[in-house]
């Protein structure tokens, strides 16, 4: 007990002089540093509207798809793979989705009380608003396509948590159309990236070049629709439980 | 599967977007009412089942005066309560069952918020048909029903009703 207090009050003594040090005696150097030259770069090129520009008031908006849009464009790529990986090696044929389609059914599926239920189904839709305002705004405020998906996985999951897996798929929700919805975005993203280049003359990825805010939008809305599709795939993969994939595939085995 | 509008859901998402983009330009605003165009078709009456209940201003009257009288009247009382107690270290801690008589979900769940908001009550569960709240209570001083859920619901579940029922 004496001891706890003696830890706690020298950790709160600890913080209060750090946080001095840091911000009045300004042992790090943090505090009144000058703008280096490439942030001063940076800020002043994002919503030039010529030449290494991308029309966006957001620098970091501009920085992720635009000053390093391949790096981008292929985390896009790289997450696609490691989602399909997922889905390759947790994949089940037609006849194999029907039997475990009926094993559920026979369990018991239960959801959380009703308490849970209310709260989440208000938490739920107000995440979908408030991602799809991340999304949507992120060439203006900070935000964005992936940080959009994120938000969305998080309402995702709160619906497989409260209700159950079956409330989505008896609604007719079904990897196919995951999937499809997941290649349309990325189609999205594919068409917005080598648009500059058929309809403009310019490079893969100058969307500079397509007007106003366009190409930014276009990519957010299609990274927004990708990664939460992505998400959405990987949870219905993995939402069917161990031992009835298990049983599935020794089925198979014993053939 | 059968697609419904609700005006409702689209108004709270729509509310939902523009508080959380901070802004209402031309462009928030379409922008927004095709996403909540979207989720309150797809989302249908799920989240709200009585669309003239969401836009009666009786209830969104009750609902300004419950949350006016519970934050500055009701929370004061017991935060001063649970604080006397801390010094004096007077407690009889105990879970008690309260039934509940409001019958919408939104209110049961507006009735043990309220109860787990002040402090000295926690909600610890809902029996499975919704009729009874089983409360830890930090000071039993009484197991008669009526007593119980006079001291701990007190008016939550008459401003309940006029709002969700």
């Amino acid at each position: 007990m004496k001891r706890d207090v003696i830890v706690a009050v020298s950790f709160l003594l600890a913080f209060l002089f750090i946080a001095y040090a840091v911000v009045y005696i300004n042992v790090l150097g943090l505090g009144g540093a000058e703008l280096r030259p490439l942030g001063e770069f940076y800020l002043g090129h994002a919503f030039a509207h010529e030449g290494l520009t991308s029309h966006s008031p957001e620098v970091v908006t501009a920085i992720v798809w635009n000053y390093r849009g391949f790096d981008t464009l292929f985390e896009t790529f790289v997450f696609f793979l490691a989602i399909m990986g997922a889905f390759s090696v947790l994949r089940l044929t037609r006849e194999q989705e029907s039997i475990v389609r009926e094993l559920e059914a026979k369990e018991p599926h239960r959801q959380m009380d009703l308490i849970t239920r209310a709260t989440t189904k208000l938490v739920v839709v107000m995440i979908v608003a408030i991602s799809a305002s991340i999304a949507l705004h992120g060439h203006l405020t900070p935000g964005g396509g992936f940080q959009a998906g994120s938000a969305m996985a998080v309402a995702l999951l709160l619906l497989f948590a409260v209700f159950s897996k079956f409330t989505l798929e008896r609604k007719g929700l079904n990897l196919r159309h995951t999937i499809s919805a997941y290649a349309l975005g990325l189609a999205l993203i594919l068409a917005t990236v080598l648009a500059p280049v058929f309809l403009y003359g310019g490079k893969v990825l100058e969307i500079n070049l397509l007007p106003g805010e366009t190409g930014l939008f276009n990519l957010d809305v299609g990274e927004y629709t990708a990664v939460t599709f992505g998400f959405l795939t990987v949870f219905l993969v993995l939402g069917v439980s161990e031992w009835i994939f298990k049983t599935v595939l020794r089925g198979e085995v014993d053939d | 599967m059968r697609l419904r509008f609700s005006p409702a859901t689209f108004f709270i998402v729509l509310a939902t977007y523009l508080f959380y983009t901070g802004s209402a330009t031309e462009y928030d605003i379409v922008t927004g009412s095709i996403v909540a165009l979207i989720v309150s078709f797809i989302v249908g009456h799920w989240l709200v089942e009585n669309e003239l209940k969401f836009f009666s201003p009786k209830r969104w009257f009750y609902a300004i005066v419950y949350a006016l009288r519970y934050f500055l009247i009701e929370e004061t009382k017991t935060h001063i309560d649970v604080a006397k107690r801390v010094f004096t270290l007077k407690a009889n801690p105990g879970i008690v069952r309260i039934p509940l008589e409001v019958e919408s979900d939104y209110g049961k769940v507006l009735v043990a918020n309220s109860i787990t908001n002040t402090p000295g009550t926690v909600v610890v569960d809902i029996s499975d048909d919704g009729k009874w709240l089983y409360v830890h209570w930090i000071d039993v001083s009484t197991l008669d029903e009526k007593e119980v859920k006079g001291s701990i619901v007190a008016y939550f579940e008459d401003y309940a009703r006029k709002i969700f029922d």
